[in-house]
């Protein structure tokens, strides 16, 4: 069984390693000394309230929130919408396979490359019509969703490839326009994937750093790009003291999905 | 609903969610013009401009000069064929290092059915959900000169002087390897639930070791798995900014010279033919990746 023991040791070691960057935060962020050291001096969760409220992470924690919200609600409901036709057409053999794979593309096509297209972009439009893009909600939301929407569309695909035809032809015989159909039978029926779909754009979202960054103005300034520009200089514990809050929250969203939904929601996370 | 009269009277096709009947396909046109807007404008405008003589800024392709000498300078200029290179094998390393990891985790969790399995799928799954910036500062937290690794080392004394590995190509790497191992335990884990368990008995009834079993069975018909998740790890890998840039300190890479050729150097044009170069190759790739995907049995359409 020396095999079985070899694997199941190499499993546990690889598993230590991909858990070990975030578990180190968690005792660097509750020190309570001044400067990030390992091991910590003492305990003490005063870095968290000093984090947020005088080292200035709120403001972008709340900006990355706000953002995150608008373009999970824009992106699932065009999302779904794609996803909807999509299915349809793939079912009745009309080329689905090149509509997955343009729908894709935003995250298929590297971030580095889109975020500098899009400045090239947003400056030459901010030059020639003199509107303001860059350091917008609105150049920010159109980004975000367009980086989004593959999941939702990824997602509620999936989820809709297992209605089931004859449920739906039901509500047709027993009059059900188009719409309503779609509205009031199939939606209901694939809404977990729906909910999984707006999570991940949400969080999809919120972590958005790459295309972000490059959009970014000294008075629009989101949590991901904030963090990039600290981790530089501080020395101190709020960035770590910021990763365990992600952390914890992004563990406390998890779990309240998959016990609200009944099913593994890590699956379709990809 | 005269539709449905009629698919009744044709005895009804066994078709999934189909509505052929459908007039309006308008659906998905926010969806497209969205991403037309978004992404194919923008990249279209991003490989004209990387034509163009070197121009930082707007330019309206009415105006502009045209040259290839962006790309040809890549060929040329040793300092960016060493950035594509270094790009290159740094994506090899990684690729080495997430399935040297990663395919322990995924033979175990497929082939185990036990809670542990289960914990150790989650923990596998889970990083991909933190933000880019706080898994490269855990590394930097564990990997500095009085970090965790270095303070563990020679508290144990295996070692007097703390080992570099921050800010250069092996904390990027090691960084990278983090960041994809995930992806290949994925594919192997989706590859390996599709291979007979019983073929590693049957090989061992007849005289392997269960290591040689494994090695001759479960392994080569994994491969398509190993080759599909490698070839994803290795494209992201090489447009990976985020962690290269914290954790490899001068080091560059790719993304991290066209970060520099438009915010730092001001050479728009040139960081545009950098940008398409590395969407280029890791389109390639990616499509590389998606054929060596196993062939899943799909679902039938029609009876």
């Amino acid at each position: 069984m020396v095999f079985r023991g070899v694997i199941l040791v190499s499993a546990i070691l690889g598993t230590i390693f991909l858990a070990a960057p975030l578990i180190v935060l968690f005792p660097s962020a509750m020190t309570a000394g001044e400067v990030l050291s390992f091991p910590p001096q003492g305990f003490s969760l005063q870095w968290y309230p000093r984090t947020f409220l005088e080292e200035g992470y709120l403001e972008p924690f709340l900006l990355s929130l706000q953002l995150a919200a608008i373009s999970m609600v824009v992106a699932t409901f065009i999302g779904t919408l794609v996803a909807i036709q999509l299915t349809r057409w793939e079912q009745s053999g009309r080329g689905g396979k090149f509509w997955d794979s343009y729908f894709q593309l935003p995250i298929i096509l590297p971030q580095i490359a889109l975020g500098v297209a899009l400045l090239i972009i947003f400056a030459g439009i901010e030059r020639s019509l003199g509107v303001s893009l860059r350091g917008t909600y609105h150049g920010f939301v159109f980004v975000h969703v367009a980086v989004t929407l593959p999941y939702v569309v990824g997602v509620v695909s999936g989820g809709l490839v297992n209605v089931d035809i004859n449920i739906e032809r039901a509500a047709r015989d027993l009059g059900a326009t188009e719409w309503e159909t779609i509205l009031h039978v199939v939606l209901p029926m694939v809404r977990p994937s729906i909910i999984s779909g707006a999570v991940l754009a949400f969080l999809n979202s919120f972590d958005e750093l790459v295309v972000s960054m490059f959009l970014t103005t000294p008075t629009f300034i989101t949590l991901p790009v904030k963090l990039l520009q600290q981790v530089e200089f501080r020395n101190d514990p709020t960035i770590a003291v910021v990763g365990t809050v992600l952390i914890v929250g992004s563990v406390v969203i998890f779990t309240v999905l998959n016990a609200v939904l009944k099913t593994n929601v890590f699956a379709s996370y990809k | 609903m005269s539709t449905v009269a009629t698919e009744a009277a044709n005895g009804g096709e066994k078709r999934r969610f189909s509505m052929a009947n459908i007039p309006k396909s308008w659906l998905f046109l926010p969806g497209l013009v969205w991403v037309l807007l978004g992404v194919i404008v923008p990249f279209s405008y991003l490989f004209l401009s990387s034509l163009w003589v070197e121009r930082t800024g707007w330019l309206s392709p009415r105006d502009a000069q045209w040259t290839l000498e962006h790309y040809w300078d890549f060929i040329t200029d040793p300092f960016l064929l060493g950035t594509l290179v270094r790009s290159l094998v740094v994506g090899f390393v990684s690729v080495l290092g997430a399935f040297l990891i990663g395919y322990p985790i995924a033979y175990y969790v497929a082939r185990t059915r036990s809670r542990l399995a289960l914990v150790l799928s989650t923990i596998v799954i889970f990083p991909l959900m933190v933000n880019g910036v706080i898994r490269s500062y855990g590394w930097i937290v564990l990997l500095a000169n009085s970090g965790v690794v270095n303070e563990s080392l020679m508290g144990i004394g295996l070692i007097d002087q703390p080992l570099k590995l921050l800010f250069n190509n092996t904390g990027a790497t090691i960084g990278l390897i983090h960041l994809y191992t995930p992806y290949m335990v994925l594919a192997v884990m989706a590859v390996l639930s599709g291979v007979d368990a019983s073929l590693e008995k049957a090989a061992q009834d007849l005289g392997a070791t269960p290591f040689q079993a494994f090695l001759l069975t479960t392994l080569p018909l994994s491969l398509p798995g190993i080759l599909a998740g490698g070839l994803l790890v290795f494209a992201r890998s090489i447009t990976a900014f985020t962690t290269p840039f914290i954790l490899g300190g001068g080091t560059f890479l790719m993304p991290v010279l066209i970060q520099q050729q438009f915010m730092t150097l001001f050479r728009w044009s040139e960081g545009a033919s950098t940008a398409i170069i590395l969407a280029i190759a890791s389109l390639i790739v990616m499509r590389m990746s998606r054929l060596a995907e196993p062939r899943r049995p799909t679902v039938e359409r029609g009876a």
